[in-house]
C-alpha cells in the first residue's frame, strides 16, 4: 500500500471544489480551442483542444480518487491511498494519472517541430508504461509530470524571448505555476500542505488561463 | 526592417489579395501582392486549396484562385485566431 497524498482534514472537499474547477475551465479551453480549430483548420489549435480536453478529464477523475481512496491516518491528515483490492479507487487513480499525462503528452508533442504519429505513439507508449509503473511508486509520476510541464514552460519562455509578445506573458506564467504545483505533489505524500500548497499553485495557474481567455472574448466582442 | 510574417499572416494576406480583387486573382496577382517567391506561394496555394479556403478554376487555360465561404469566415475571425494563437499556441 502505497501514499499517494496527505491532505490536512480542514482541506477535504475544498480540494475536490478546486479539481472541478480546474475541470470546467480546462473543458472550456478544449471547447474554444475547438471552435478556433473549426475556422483556423490549423493541426496546432485541434492537439491542443484534445490537450486539455484530456486534462479535463483527468480532472474529472480527482475527486473520485478522495470519494474512494482516502482513509483518516490520525486527527488532522486524510491520506490517498493504492490499494490494489479497492478497485473503484485505483480505476480513479488509474483513470487521472493516465489522462493529465496524456493531455501532457499532447501539449509537448504540439510543440515539436518535427511531428508523426510514430513519435506520438511512441511517447504514448513510454507515458502509460510510466502510469502503470508509478502505481506503486507515486512520485514518479508527478516527476514526470514536472518534467513535461517543464518542457512546455521552457517551449513558452524561448518562444516570449524570441518574440516578446506580451499576449504570450499570462499563459507562460501559468504553466509556470502548473510546475511549481506538480513539484509540490511530488512531496505530498510527506507532508499534508504541500497537497494544499499543490491546488493553490493549480488555482493561480488555471485564473490566468481563464483571464486570457476571457479577455480574448471580450475583444472580439468589443471589434462586433 | 520590416518583420518577419509567420504563417497565419501570410495565410491572412494571400486571402485578402483576393477578397479585395472581387473574391478572384491569378496567381500573378497574388504573387506581386504577398510578396512572396514563386515556390513558397505554390506551397500556400496548395495548403489553402487543402483546407478549402481558396478554389481553383481554369478560365481560358488560365489558373484563377477565388475565396470559399471558408476562407471569408477565417479573414472575419483572424484577429480571435490570432489573439488565441499567440496567447496559447505559440
Amino acid at each position: 500500500m502505497d501514499i499517494l497524498y496527505k491532505i490536512p482534514s480542514w482541506f477535504s472537499g475544498y480540494d475536490s471544489l478546486f479539481q472541478i474547477l480546474f475541470a470546467i475551465i480546462a473543458l472550456f479551453v478544449s471547447g474554444y480551442a475547438y471552435k478556433i480549430y473549426k475556422v483556423s483548420k490549423r493541426k496546432e489549435i485541434k492537439l491542443f483542444s484534445i490537450a486539455f480536453l484530456l486534462i479535463s478529464l483527468s480532472y474529472m477523475a480527482w475527486p473520485l480518487i478522495t470519494l474512494f481512496a482516502s482513509f483518516p491516518v490520525g486527527k488532522e491528515t486524510l491520506a490517498i491511498m493504492i490499494e490494489k483490492s479497492n478497485i473503484a479507487g485505483t480505476l480513479a487513480i488509474i483513470f487521472h494519472v493516465t489522462f493529465f499525462l496524456m493531455g501532457l503528452l499532447t501539449l509537448v508533442y504540439m510543440n515539436l517541430k518535427e511531428k508523426n504519429r510514430r513519435t506520438y505513439a511512441l511517447l504514448a507508449v513510454l507515458i502509460l508504461l510510466i502510469a502503470i509503473i508509478g502505481l506503486d511508486k507515486t512520485y514518479i509520476i508527478y516527476i514526470t509530470s514536472s518534467i513535461l510541464i517543464f518542457f512546455i514552460l521552457y517551449h513558452h519562455l524561448k518562444e516570449y524571448r524570441q518574440k516578446r509578445n506580451t499576449k504570450m506573458l499570462p499563459v507562460t506564467l501559468a504553466f509556470g505555476f502548473l510546475f511549481l504545483g506538480s513539484l509540490d505533489l511530488i512531496f505530498a505524500d510527506t507532508q499534508n500542505l504541500y497537497y494544499v500548497g499543490g491546488h493553490l499553485f493549480m488555482l493561480i495557474a488555471y485564473i490566468l488561463i481563464l483571464g486570457r481567455l476571457i479577455y480574448i472574448m471580450k475583444n472580439v466582442k468589443k471589434k462586433r | 526592417m520590416s518583420r518577419k510574417r509567420d504563417k497565419l499572416e501570410v495565410i491572412y494576406d494571400i486571402l485578402l489579395n483576393i477578397k479585395e480583387k472581387k473574391g478572384k486573382a491569378n496567381p500573378t496577382h497574388i504573387l506581386y501582392r504577398s510578396n512572396l517567391s514563386y515556390s513558397m506561394l505554390q506551397e500556400y496555394l496548395q495548403d489553402l486549396l487543402r483546407r478549402r479556403f481558396i478554389k481553383e478554376e481554369r478560365i481560358k487555360d488560365k489558373k484563377i484562385y477565388s475565396i470559399t465561404k471558408e476562407g471569408e469566415i477565417f479573414l472575419l475571425k483572424y484577429k480571435e485566431i490570432r489573439d488565441f494563437v499567440d496567447s496559447f499556441v505559440t
